[in-house]
């Protein structure tokens, strides 16, 4: 995995949180395929499913499952109001950390 | 075979993944013919993993999903996957989902099938050879049971035999590994002769190891093992429910 995967892959917690909360209620093929169009484009499902069950667990996002339009019951993620409070506290830390890390790349320091 | 096998041993505990199965033998068949391959490889290979039952089927059934998705819109399976190597694909999963397993759902996820497994050998063993063919000769129903030493050491032998297939049928599987004829026919004679050397020492045991240990109460044994199976299913329903609201 080269350099750029691995800084993506740490910050995908918070980049699924936020797409299933501009979604509203979504589907793992619609949230990979936003992140495959966003840079994203090596990751796998064996890596985002592991993800989702891991979110539902600490209360993050809830799943319901639905019959999809291709017959078989699919599942619909939605944010939770802990997984909108992770995912403002995502955020923060996020602009935190690129602000602190722009002032050492740009020799601010 | 393994599949079958498999299956059978693992059984179908929670209605919610029977539903699933149900489900992904319905749609599977819609698949066209190169990604149906590709999704019954995914599929022994998450079914024989470590994982628990239904980490195994919802995984899979997400799998199925993304394929009839990518038919539907004509897209290449390998940028849906995000690689086209199936083995890493399972692997990565599966490494992911038991990195977070709790020490102690592993012990169980190992010992989960041992009272399935004693419920059928315990009925070829003592079932087949005190119950029925005194019911047949007699007309006598007999509850309490004498345990010899051969049954209790086939019956640990079995569940080792079991244990252990199901542990490496993956890796030895033809189907699964791609292998060659002649890797196929070096397999099929192995398992000709454990088949062969099983057989030896059931007959071996049976002969030599006739003492008596204890008496069991078969329906007491039966009840107990019922028991335990109806608290699994519980427990494992419990957990399920917090995960997917339906």
């Amino acid at each position: 995995m080269n350099k750029k995967s691995q800084l993506l892959k740490g910050s995908l917690e918070g980049c699924v949180l936020r797409i299933i909360d501009i979604e509203k209620e979504t589907y793992g093929y619609e949230i990979a395929r936003i992140l495959k169009e966003n840079g994203f484009e090596d990751i796998s499902e064996g890596t985002l499913y592991p993800l989702y069950t891991r979110l539902q667990k600490n209360g993050f996002i809830t799943a319901t499952m639905r019959k999809s339009d291709l017959g078989p019951m699919r599942k619909y993620y939605s944010l939770t109001n802990k997984g909108k409070k992770e995912l403002e506290s995502f955020i923060d830390t996020w602009n935190y950390l690129t602000k602190c890390i722009h002032l050492i790349l740009r020799g601010n320091i | 075979m393994y599949y079958i096998v498999a299956k059978f041993i693992r059984g179908v505990s929670k209605l919610k993944t029977k539903k699933i199965i149900e489900e992904m033998n319905e749609y599977s068949s819609n698949l066209n013919e190169q990604h149906q391959k590709i999704f019954d490889e995914i599929l022994l290979r998450i079914r024989f993993s470590e994982l628990g039952e239904h980490d195994a089927e919802e995984f899979s059934h997400h799998c199925l999903n993304l394929f009839l998705q990518a038919e539907n819109e004509n897209k290449n399976i390998k940028e849906i996957l995000g690689t086209d190597d199936v083995t890493a694909f399972c692997d990565e999963y599966i490494t992911e989902v038991k990195s977070n397993y709790h020490f102690m759902k592993k012990i169980y996820l190992k010992i989960k099938y041992i009272p399935l497994m004693l419920l059928i050998f315990s009925f070829w063993e003592i079932g087949l050879n005190s119950i029925f063919p005194t019911w047949i000769k007699e007309k006598r129903f007999i509850v309490e049971v004498p345990i010899t030493l051969s049954t209790v050491v086939s019956t640990l032998f079995m569940i080792l035999m079991v244990y252990f297939g199901l542990q490496y049928a993956p890796k030895i599987s033809f189907e699964l590994n791609h292998g060659s004829k002649k890797q196929d026919r070096r397999w099929t004679l192995i398992f000709f002769l454990i088949f062969l050397l099983t057989t030896i020492f059931f007959v071996v045991s049976k002969l030599l190891f006739r003492q008596v240990l204890f008496t069991l109460n078969y329906l007491v044994f039966l009840a107990l093992l019922g028991a335990i199976y109806t608290l699994q299913y519980i427990i494992e329903d419990v957990i399920h429910r917090g995960n997917v609201n339906e």
